[in-house]
């Protein structure tokens, strides 16, 4: 705190009553630190105060103050669900790491072969985490809830919509055979009021047949893409009745769960270009925020698609993103969901030219990646400053890693 | 005359005198807390009763009070909550300021999440008049400004 010896403090006498009137300024210095403690919703208004304030942003010394501020909150300590597969001679081999720790210094080797055995096969660490609960997903619509520390596991049944599989009689080509092609998870979240853990999905249908309009046909049918959410309470599948954006690629990380509501991003959806979705569990209803590029424009670059992953800063949304052509990443917050106008880019950290390959952000936004040098390394937003996780990857080794808080509800 | 400040005993306390010439006993433990005053201490001896020309005596027991709880480790956010409780936004202000002015760090970061929590729904006139600042924009670069950022203005009353 700067110490301000001459912050101007009049008094008045009110010569009628004994009343003390007291007009003061406060000095830009002090000033900030108040600024600096207000929502995003709140400072940007405020800009219009006075010119000084609207280049706030642009002040560094505010900046820092409101970033440390920002991004310093206090929160549970996470873990790394670490997965390796690893070609060794002629078998594959999978192995499992837990890391814990303020700095994930202790690492463990976890002994899963009892409990994963013949229950699950899976496919990849892919998926999202809750309350120290992983739901993870497969190829073939197969998802599990899986709590690491308990080593509980739970397969989720399949829905009738998901078993489907016709062979409908077709004039023009005998017989078409429907089946789901693809299912693909959109959300993980949690519903406090009826406390139930939710999953929502999409199933894409495919028509296998040699028909040219495979679309036209199945939009005639209920069979457009189904979008399902399962309750834990009543483990089952119910059929949703919206028309929400989806996406093909469900990149690892693309989606987050605050608060009752489901985020995911979509990169396009038929004429929509980058924007983020946000369903609300409790009354099944949905919103759409674009990403204009003027926040984030590592979307116009169509050679190959851009890493991005979401995450939750200090009760934001932040859509961080690494641009490879200047090894940057780039957090941007929404403050109101709905409004693309609300996007703000919060922080560029780089150039960075010792990554190799962001792999995924940590629950307090740290954003892990490969270096180099093969270390699997995480940046930590407030320091800037990058520590190793104690592993490094090998030639013909798939790493895949899922950073989790530990639950703080009873299970 | 300096003096080196003396590692008090519990019983040793310090005169402070406001601006409007009242004068109001701390404990040395506390006075350390609000490095202005642990200056003029250090250099003006600890027996010499300390001018503070730029406090008053509304505000200093109350910032006495914040740090008796302090020194004894009782600031609790129930506490931070009923010392705020009934001072309006100005009378918050003129602590803070005081804050300042001591150099009492605790209570001066408290006290600026205080008044950040109280002007978050605020209109920008009321914002102007408490940090006492005047508009410096154009009529069209203001509405320029405001409509850049209409939805920071939504479900705010602008007032008076």
């Amino acid at each position: 705190m700067e110490f301000h010896q001459h912050c101007i403090l009049q008094k008045r006498s009110m010569a009628s009553t004994n009343e003390k009137v007291i007009s003061s300024y406060i000095p830009d210095e002090i000033s900030y630190s108040i600024l600096s403690k207000l929502p995003l919703k709140s400072l940007k208004r405020f800009k219009c105060v006075q010119k000084s304030w609207s280049l706030l942003c642009e002040n560094h010394h505010f900046m820092n103050m409101f970033l440390n501020r920002f991004l310093s909150y206090n929160d549970p300590t996470s873990l790394i669900l670490l997965r390796v597969l690893e070609n060794i001679n002629v078998t594959c081999e999978e192995i499992f790491y837990s890391f814990s720790g303020e700095r994930f210094e202790n690492k463990v080797k976890l002994d899963w072969s009892s409990s994963l055995e013949n229950h699950f096969e899976i496919t990849g660490l892919f998926g999202q985490h809750l309350n120290g609960t992983l739901c993870l997903y497969g190829d073939y619509g197969e998802i599990v809830l899986l709590n690491p520390t308990t080593q509980t596991m739970k397969p989720l049944p399949a829905s009738e919509a998901q078993s489907v599989e016709l062979s409908i009689p077709d004039e023009a080509f005998g017989y078409v055979d429907l089946q789901v092609e693809y299912c693909l998870v959109h959300g993980f979240g949690y519903e406090p009021v009826i406390n139930d853990y939710k999953v929502i999905r999409i199933l894409i249908y495919n028509l296998q047949s040699s028909a040219q309009s495979d679309a036209d046909w199945l939009s005639d049918t209920n069979f457009n893409p189904i979008w399902e959410i399962y309750s834990l309470r009543s483990n089952s599948w119910r059929k949703l009745h919206v028309n929400m954006p989806y996406t093909w690629e469900c990149t690892d990380g693309a989606q987050v769960y605050m608060d009752g509501v489901c985020h995911w991003f979509c990169r396009s959806y038929r004429n929509v270009g980058p924007c983020l979705v946000s369903f609300y569990l409790r009354n099944e209803e949905f919103l759409v925020t674009l990403i204009p590029s003027d926040i984030d424009n590592c979307f116009d670059f169509d050679v190959q698609p851009s890493w991005i992953n979401l995450a939750v800063l200090n009760e934001y949304i932040a859509l961080i993103s690494y641009h490879k052509e200047t090894t940057t990443f780039h957090i941007s917050i929404l403050s109101e969901f709905g409004m693309k106008e609300s996007w703000t880019k919060l922080l560029i950290v780089g150039p960075l030219s010792c990554v190799q390959c962001p792999i995924k952000v940590g629950t307090k936004g740290e954003i892990f990646f490969i270096r180099k040098d093969a270390e699997l390394v995480w940046l930590d937003l407030s320091t800037q400053m990058i520590a190793e996780v104690g592993y490094k990857e090998r030639e013909a080794r798939i790493t895949e890693i899922i950073v989790y808080k530990e639950s703080i509800l009873p299970n | 005359m300096a003096q080196e400040a003396s590692s008090s005993t519990s019983s040793k306390t310090i005169s402070l005198k406001t601006g409007d010439g009242e004068i109001f006993e701390i404990e040395a433990s506390a006075a350390k807390q609000m490095k202005t005053v642990q200056r003029l201490i250090d250099d003006l001896g600890d027996d010499i009763t300390i001018p503070l020309h730029n406090v008053f005596s509304k505000e200093l027991p109350k910032i006495i009070e914040y740090y008796k709880k302090d020194i004894t480790g009782e600031i609790t956010k129930d506490f931070e909550a009923e010392f705020v409780k009934d001072l309006n936004d100005d009378e918050v202000k003129v602590l803070f300021l005081a804050a300042n002015y001591l150099d009492a760090n605790k209570l001066f970061e408290f006290l600026s999440q205080n008044i950040a929590d109280r002007l978050e729904s605020k209109s920008v006139e009321y914002v102007r008049k408490y940090f006492g600042v005047e508009n410096d924009f154009t009529p069209e670069e203001e509405s320029k400004l405001r409509e850049e950022r209409a939805w920071s203005f939504r479900g705010i009353k602008e007032d008076e």
